[in-house]
């Protein structure tokens, strides 16, 4: 279970890190993650939700 | 060119040259002391509750300052182009969700049990904190 467990989270990363990368291409069909935030953001109701997850974020792995 | 329109420019420019750099090295430090605190203590929820009033301060303070590049109305986000990142998001909270319901621990780890045996070992948690400042920062400038 662990094996397995552990191919599928590299399996997600090296999916996340081919995304990245494929954003640097002149004709990107993907956006950017900072083109997502930056969508997400627009608005201040999801700018102020983006910093409190960014908040819950620090406090989770840091705090607890 | 107005001599005086120059001088008085410069302590302008100085300013925004400075700040980054100050922003970065208070950055630095408040991930040091993050990183030497535990977890499940006073200091540790009491020293992440002073980074997230720090990075509001400093990126309000920043925000207009330095120059951001701002994404132009020649690219707008699509939902053609969100949806790789939607499913990748989807599959990780998906995953996530399944690993928590799940144990032991050992053998179904979540995304935080595998960056804290990363974050055991006191530099590379500094790192991570920094991570963590650096991106607050980004977003409150936004």
């Amino acid at each position: 279970v662990k094996i397995l467990t552990d191919v599928l989270w590299s399996a997600l990363a090296a999916v996340g890190i081919a995304l990245t990368l494929l954003t640097y291409r002149r004709s990107a069909a993907v956006a950017s993650p900072g083109a997502l935030l930056g969508a997400l953001t627009r608005r201040p109701v999801g700018r102020v939700v983006v910093l409190l997850c960014w908040m819950w974020l620090g406090w989770h792995l840091f705090a607890r | 060119v107005d001599p005086g329109a120059v001088s008085s420019d410069r302590p302008q420019r100085a300013g925004r040259r400075l700040g980054p750099i100050v922003a970065l090295v208070a950055a630095a430090t408040d991930a040091g002391i993050l990183a030497r605190t535990q977890p499940f203590t006073i200091a540790s929820d009491a020293w992440c509750a002073v980074s997230f009033a720090a990075v509001v301060l400093f990126g309000l303070a920043l925000r207009g300052r330095t120059t951001t590049p701002a994404a132009g109305p020649s690219s707008p986000l699509s939902a053609r182009r969100a949806l790789p990142w939607t499913l990748w998001f989807a599959a990780v909270l998906a995953f996530e969700l399944i690993n928590l319901s799940s144990a032991p621990r050992s053998q179904h780890p979540t995304l935080s049990s595998l960056l804290n045996q990363v974050m055991s070992w006191s530099p590379a948690k500094a790192l991570v904190v920094l991570a963590w400042l650096v991106l607050g920062g980004w977003l409150v400038r936004r």
